[in-house]
């Protein structure tokens, strides 16, 4: 039986419009991230789902409250949903950081600056996912919403399309918006999937 | 915990240069005999189970090097690297093309398998293993399986950068035990790697 997954990145913080790298740091939605996730609560169509999860940074807890809050409660916080752990560089902007080829070392699984490597993010988010998986299985559900991060939901979507890896640098991923996924997992608990689409 | 992974012994496909995932190529004579030195010269650690690829390759160096085990497991799962439409082609035909580039910016080419496709289809593997290890009370397994396959467990669990693939040894018929042990989530957790020893060592 596959699961529809719907994965949604938090609204525009501060630190967005700053062009800060923002991993592990804490960051607050701005007033118009905030503003925009209320209209996007009327106009976009953000599909329904048995079980609502967020990463456990408040930028993401409190994008789930905004669009989802009135009637949905967060079945579970999901550290695994975590941004990308940029190191030394977290909260700086890409000025404070210059010199800092941080693409050309992702790509090639290093680790600048103390920052997390490609294969230790995707493991991560690739578990966390397998979990929620699990979860759903054992309640007999068929859905769920994660409202996570741009790293996070960029490398899922390379991960389960198999993309280049160079991607993660051009696929967007907008504020308060994101894509869903139809999933199944094969006897190797390898996940297949059947569809999928913008929000 | 140990696992010690083996590569297996120099096959057909070594020989004439072509690229060897999943097409089941034999070892050759020479590859046998080497295997047979390598018995008596080097110390392959016993271990409470043997695993190999479910590849002829694979299971022929495990029957060589350990007569008096039985195979636990023949696993699709611990096959090489599949290259598509490369298989069985001469690398040298093709002398500006590096497969292994595009392999780790998970680019498709030839119809072979990407970079994320191979590493979840082969750790999951070990992690099954490891897992089934515990449950049942055991300390050691030792697999059988491919260059592609124990370097990419190298990269993976000691979280190196890609181009250490071309750079990590994995010699026909040698390989390496590894101490590891499992963390709260069950997560392997590499503590030791080391070359195998020459039997007079030991």
């Amino acid at each position: 039986m596959s699961k529809k997954i719907v994965f949604i990145r938090h609204g525009k913080t501060n630190s967005n419009i700053e062009h800060r790298f923002s991993g592990w740091e804490e960051a607050t939605l701005s007033k118009e991230g905030i503003e925009e996730l209320l209209l996007f609560k009327e106009t976009l169509a953000y599909p329904k789902t048995d079980l609502y999860y967020s990463s456990d940074l408040k930028r993401a807890i409190d994008t789930f409250n905004y669009l989802f809050g009135d009637d949905q409660t967060l079945y579970r916080i999901e550290p695994g949903f975590r941004e990308t752990h940029f190191g030394e560089i977290d909260g700086k902007t890409s000025q404070e950081a210059q010199g800092i080829h941080m693409r050309d070392e992702f790509l090639k699984n290093k680790s600048p600056f103390g920052a997390e490597t490609v294969m230790d993010f995707s493991s991560r988010i690739y578990m966390s996912l397998s979990r929620i998986y699990e979860e759903l299985t054992l309640l007999d559900l068929k859905s769920a919403t994660i409202v996570a991060h741009s790293g996070t939901l960029k490398m899922l979507r390379i991960i389960l399309e198999n993309r280049p890896f160079s991607d993660y640098f051009s696929l967007d991923m907008d504020n308060g918006r994101g894509y869903w996924v139809e999933i199944e997992r094969d006897d190797f608990h390898r996940f297949k999937l059947l569809n999928i689409g913008d929000i | 915990m140990e696992i010690v992974l083996i590569r297996h012994g120099y096959s057909t496909a070594n020989r004439d240069g072509l690229y060897s995932g999943w097409i089941d190529v034999s070892l050759t004579e020479e590859g046998e005999k080497e295997l047979e030195a390598y018995r008596k010269q080097y110390h392959y650690p016993k271990t409470d189970r043997y695993y190999t690829s479910d590849l002829k390759r694979a299971i022929q160096t495990c029957h060589i090097l350990y007569p008096d085990e039985k195979i636990v497991e023949k696993s699709s799962q611990l096959r090489e690297i599949h290259y598509g439409d490369l298989e069985g082609v001469v690398w040298g035909e093709r002398p500006n093309f590096s497969f292994n580039e595009h392999f780790f910016r998970n680019e498709r080419v030839y119809n072979a398998e990407v970079f994320t496709e191979f590493s979840r289809r082969i750790y999951q593997k070990l992690e099954e293993i490891v897992w089934d290890l515990e449950r049942d009370g055991l300390e050691s397994a030792t697999i059988v399986a491919h260059a592609g396959v124990i370097k990419t467990f190298l990269i993976l669990l000691e979280n190196r950068p890609f181009s250490d693939f071309s750079r990590l040894n994995a010699p026909n018929g040698l390989g390496y035990r590894l101490v590891l042990e499992l963390d709260e989530n069950k997560r392997i957790k590499l503590l030791e790697r080391h070359e195998l020893e020459l039997a007079s060592h030991v």
